[in-house]
């Protein structure tokens, strides 16, 4: 809890100064019966002596004596028409046009433009809500476009196109499913039966238009000296 | 039947008295916040010359024409440091060489050390309290001069001054007694 010797009024009153209205009761009394807060009241006297002495009672310069003159032979007329015109002069030396603008009007362009996006983007959403509860209101074009409004597709989809639209068989509710006839060839899971034994493609090298080697005669006996397979063909005399 | 002053003959009865009144103390002032005794001349010549436009002297024949000569100083102090795009800086020389100059040669040298101590001090407050403060005990104004002149409230001027008030005490206070009023509830050693 402060003291009353905390309270501005006390200050004053121990200046001899008086704040408007009715100081406290508490720093009436305060003043005037407690001993400690009159000491308190010396102590705050002295610091404003101290604080006006160093500060002094008034300032040691002066004006000259043409500024004197200057003021106490003064023309009222050319005075005021000084000061208008020091009231209406630019600062700036450069025209208006050229000055640079302050930075508030700078970035002036910033809420219209912010307004006028908001004002577009609800705009949107009005229109197509307005929309939506038209068609939930009126069945008959809902079935006339079950598509929800507000989801616009991008691009429709190609239906003849196998990458685009997958014709997955979907499970609706009452669609018949085709049957499953069991292939006889495949063995039914369970079954102790072997899976069925491909036979192997008949590999046949003999062609000899596929080989790019020489092929050798198949009855004849291989040469005792195989280089004579590349010998090259005897002319004719 | 008194007859109605002339305005003009009023401007010039009031610039004449406030001339040798204020005019050092508002040179104080305006160097206070300009930390220029040039431009603090040359803005306590405008506000003399101000009185001259005043369309209505008769309100300054009185008590009011102390605060309104520091209310113009003060604007008009204002107005030259946002030209000239300065920051108040306390630079301890200009601010000390001004604020010091009580013509005191038979000073003793702990007068003078206790001057430079409270002067040290002083710039450490905030520049509102320090303003208060100095309009209250350099240039002598009432918490309501001050209030007209700065434009605050008188209990917000009363709250800046004895605020200031208390800070400056706390710093003034020697070391060992500002320990103990910095802290007066940390538990005694066993």
């Amino acid at each position: 809890m402060k003291s009353p010797a905390d309270h501005p009024d006390f200050t004053a009153m121990a200046i001899g100064e008086h704040i408007d209205g009715t100081p406290p009761q508490a720093v009436l009394d305060a003043l005037h019966q407690n001993p400690a807060a009159r000491r308190e009241a010396d102590a705050i006297r002295s610091t404003a002596q101290r604080l006006s002495a160093a500060l002094g009672s008034s300032g040691s310069h002066s004006l000259d004596s043409a500024a004197r003159l200057a003021i106490l032979n003064a023309d009222p007329a050319a005075v005021r028409a000084r000061f208008a015109s020091e009231s209406s002069s630019q600062p700036a030396s450069t025209p208006a046009n050229t000055r640079p603008r302050p930075r508030h009007d700078r970035y002036s362009w910033v809420v219209p433009t912010a307004a006028a996006a908001a004002v577009v983007i609800a705009g949107w959403f009005f229109l197509n809500n307005t929309r939506i509860r038209q068609r939930s209101n009126n069945p008959s074009t809902q079935d006339e476009n079950p598509e929800p409004t507000g989801f616009v597709r991008a691009t429709p989809p190609d239906k003849s196109s196998p990458t685009q639209r997958r014709d997955i068989p979907r499970h609706t509710p009452g669609a018949v499913t085709p049957e499953i006839v069991a292939d006889p060839a495949i063995p039914a899971p369970g079954s102790s039966s072997q899976l069925p034994v491909m036979p192997a493609p008949a590999v046949a090298n003999d062609d000899p238009a596929r080989s790019p080697m020489p092929q050798l005669p198949k009855s004849a006996t291989p040469p005792a000296n195989p280089s004579s397979l590349f010998a090259a063909p005897e002319r004719n005399p | 039947m008194n007859p109605i002053p002339d305005p003009g003959q009023l401007r010039a009865e009031l610039v004449q008295r406030a001339l040798p009144e204020f005019e050092r103390p508002l040179i104080g002032y305006a160097t206070s916040i300009t930390h220029d005794h040039d431009a603090a001349r040359d803005i306590v010549q405008d506000t003399f010359l101000k009185l001259w436009i005043h369309e209505d002297p008769a309100s300054l024949d009185g008590p009011g024409l102390k605060p309104w000569l520091y209310t113009v100083c003060r604007n008009r102090s204002l107005d030259w440091l946002r030209r000239r795009h300065r920051l108040v800086s306390l630079d301890s020389d200009s601010f000390a060489q001004f604020a010091a100059s009580t013509p005191e040669p038979a000073a003793t040298a702990s007068s003078r050390d206790d001057a430079a101590d409270v002067l040290r001090y002083f710039q450490r407050l905030p520049a509102n309290q320090a303003e208060c403060l100095r309009l209250k005990f350099q240039h002598d104004l009432s918490y309501k001069e001050i209030a007209a002149a700065t434009g605050l409230t008188v209990t917000n001027v009363g709250f800046l001054i004895h605020t200031g008030l208390k800070r400056l005490r706390q710093l003034l206070a020697p070391p060992a007694s500002r320990a103990t009023a910095a802290s007066p509830l940390l538990p005694l050693p066993n």
